[in-house]
């Protein structure tokens, strides 16, 4: 139980983990590495393995293969009870019938902490999560952001080598999820605890983490900083599932000594991966794609469909030759109007690479 | 005032028709009460005085206390044993699929519906056959077999409620699978627990018919005035049903508002 925590070591270490239901593969060999002090988010739609992995971290699963490491030590057969994590459920899951106080204080109890210390942590912690004044209300007359904070205070008051967090926002409406978004972050960053974050919002998983890994049918895609898996994806799921994205093939040919990506008779850039002579999948975000008068050189051709004010973008609908394109520009740009003929270009660095096209 | 109102709304032969069934029911319990207070020993009309003699001549009757004492003790034990083992059956059978648990409770519910009598005849042979004397220890496991199905169909309802992830909490919190139990399971269930053993302690302080069949030399208050009846019209007899009237009828209401107040 009171390990010395081994600070050189990460924080947890999965290791050609393996989880299936019956002949349902859950977790296919899923290797990972998470930091001391990270905020680590597992993003994925539902059904992906997320929380099959968090549980597993949580040691309410246990892996058929693999091991888990915490520490550095070996916590792989060690039951919830008796690991140094604690863990954010979904839905609260609160006692009903015990005051804040002594939800909060709960594991600290078990733990046959002194009572006196037990009531200034206690107090402590319900005032770093903003819920002090309801110290003495029973959990259950507490509305859902409430208990959100409780929640974690009840998880954090224990100092826990990690905190895992299964989609804890997910019960609350928008604007209060915005709040606590921030409030996580900041929390997160002020007490030094690694966070591992199991979210299905991207918006959420970018704006919070220091890393991201991406999550689909059981298998983990890719791992990175919020940018990197933005940006560069390394993957086509990930690509589609994090943010907007325009896919299209391209015929990819020298042009002027040039490898370029053809389309509609202009070159495009291609990544450097591309090969002669083959057609490539290629995607840019709708942000990173500009919008100008027709008839630029060396950019693709269409007609705005149609246009859309967001606020602080313009939002264009294009039809090209490769299909509907998304385009959105600084609501400041000059607007053009549905039936307009535009061009459309970008950078050599927006393009993100999805590989040979399956013909 | 409000109440009032929305009596008015009820049509009159509504209340007519419940009003009739009301003194239906209970005019025999109001004349049995009305006569434990009689002043004559006359079991009739004109009313002749209020008087506690007969509740004296209980009280000072080493027959009557004694079955008052022993109907106390079946009562208490078959409360505790039938409380604790309907829990421990309620959470058996929590867990399992919804198929496996109708048929365990199928099973569970067949002393409900089995006949009283053939019961309690059955369970005579049985114990003559086994060389168990007929007594109050006899007696209480019968009314235990009696009154399991109704307690464990109010705790495995609240069963069917609780929220098992609260364990789950519990667990992650470093609390032991039995520490988790007393600390969130049984006092969120208690409420039901409590209840259904007042509702066990009440069937157990008025059974006459296993009581009748098992209990031999060791009669238990109906048995007892089962035997007065018999004998004579003895007007103690008021007094002794009154005094189980207010005792059985306060574990049912205390038992009522108990399972009711359990509302998670």
């Amino acid at each position: 139980m009171s390990a010395t925590p081994d600070s050189t070591s990460p924080a947890i270490e999965l290791v050609g983990i393996e989880k299936a239901y019956g002949q349902a593969p859950a977790v296919r060999h899923l290797d990972l590495t998470i930091a001391q002090g990270e905020f680590f988010s597992l993003l994925g739609p539902s059904g992906c393995g997320k929380t099959t992995t968090l549980r597993m971290m949580a040691g309410f699963e246990f892996p058929d293969a693999g091991s888990i490491r915490l520490d550095g030590h070996d916590v792989t057969e060690v039951p919830a009870h008796r690991r140094q994590v604690n863990l954010v459920f979904q839905k609260y899951e609160l006692f009903p019938h015990m005051t804040v106080r002594r939800n909060v204080g709960y594991g600290l109890k078990v733990r046959r902490v002194p009572r006196a210390e037990i009531d200034d942590r206690v107090d402590e912690m319900l005032e770093t999560v903003g819920v002090g004044a309801f110290a003495d209300r029973r959990a259950d007359q507490l509305s859902g952001g409430q208990q959100q904070r409780v929640a974690l205070a009840r998880a954090l008051v224990n100092r826990p080598r990690a905190l895992l967090l299964d989609e804890p926002l997910s019960a609350l409406d928008v604007k209060l999820r915005k709040r606590m978004q921030l409030e996580l972050k900041s929390i997160q960053e002020r007490l030094g605890t690694t966070f591992v974050y199991v979210t299905h919002d991207q918006e959420e998983a970018l704006l919070m983490s220091d890393r991201i890994g991406i999550m689909n049918d059981g298998r983990l895609l890719q791992v990175g900083t919020p940018r990197e898996i933005y940006g560069t994806p390394a993957d086509p799921f990930v690509a589609d599932f994090v943010g907007e994205l325009n896919a299209f093939e391209v015929e990819v040919r020298k042009v002027g000594g040039r490898v370029s990506g053809v389309v509609d008779g202009s070159p495009v850039d291609v990544p450097s991966s591309a090969s002669t002579g083959k057609r490539w999948r290629i995607a840019v975000r709708p942000e990173r794609m500009e919008v100008g008068p027709a008839g630029r050189k060396d950019a693709l051709h269409g007609r705005v469909t149609e246009l859309n004010y967001l606020g602080h973008t313009l939002q264009y609908s294009v039809e090209t030759a490769v299909g509907e394109l998304v385009v959105r520009a600084g609501a400041g740009d000059v607007e053009r109007e549905p039936g307009s003929a535009v061009s459309i270009w970008w950078a050599a660095d927006a393009v993100i690479d999805l590989g040979e096209a399956t013909p | 005032m409000r109440r009032l109102a929305r009596w008015r709304r009820v049509p009159w032969p509504s209340i007519l028709y419940v009003g009739a069934v009301l003194l239906f029911l209970f005019a025999p319990l109001a004349i049995v009460v009305l006569f434990s207070f009689h002043s004559s020993p006359r079991m009739a009309f004109p009313f002749q005085g209020f008087s506690l003699r007969w509740y004296e001549e209980i009280f000072t009757d080493v027959e009557v206390v004694r079955a008052m004492g022993r109907s106390a003790i079946a009562a208490v034990t078959t409360g505790l044993v039938t409380a604790i083992l309907g829990t421990l059956a309620g959470l058996g059978i929590v867990g399992l699929s919804s198929r496996t648990k109708g048929a365990v409770m199928f099973f569970a519910m067949i002393p409900m519906s089995f006949p009283a009598l053939l019961f309690a005849i059955g369970l005579a042979v049985y114990y003559r056959e086994l060389g168990v004397g007929f007594s109050l220890g006899a007696t209480i496991a019968g009314q235990i077999i009696q009154s399991l199905p109704f307690v464990l169909l109010v705790i495995s309802a609240t069963l069917d409620r609780f929220r098992f992830s609260l364990i789950e909490a519990a667990r992650d919190l470093g609390a032991g699978a039995f520490h988790a139990f007393r600390t969130i399971t049984l006092p969120i269930i208690l409420p039901a627990v409590l209840g259904s053993m007042l509702l066990a302690m009440a069937l157990s302080a008025d059974e006459f018919i296993v009581a009748f069949f098992t209990a031999g030399q060791d009669k238990t208050l109906p048995l007892i005035m089962y035997g007065r009846i018999n004998i004579k019209l003895d007007p103690s007899i008021n007094a002794i049903g009154t005094v189980l009237l207010v005792v059985t009828s306060a574990l049912a209401f205390i038992s009522a508002r108990r399972t009711s107040k359990e509302s998670l």
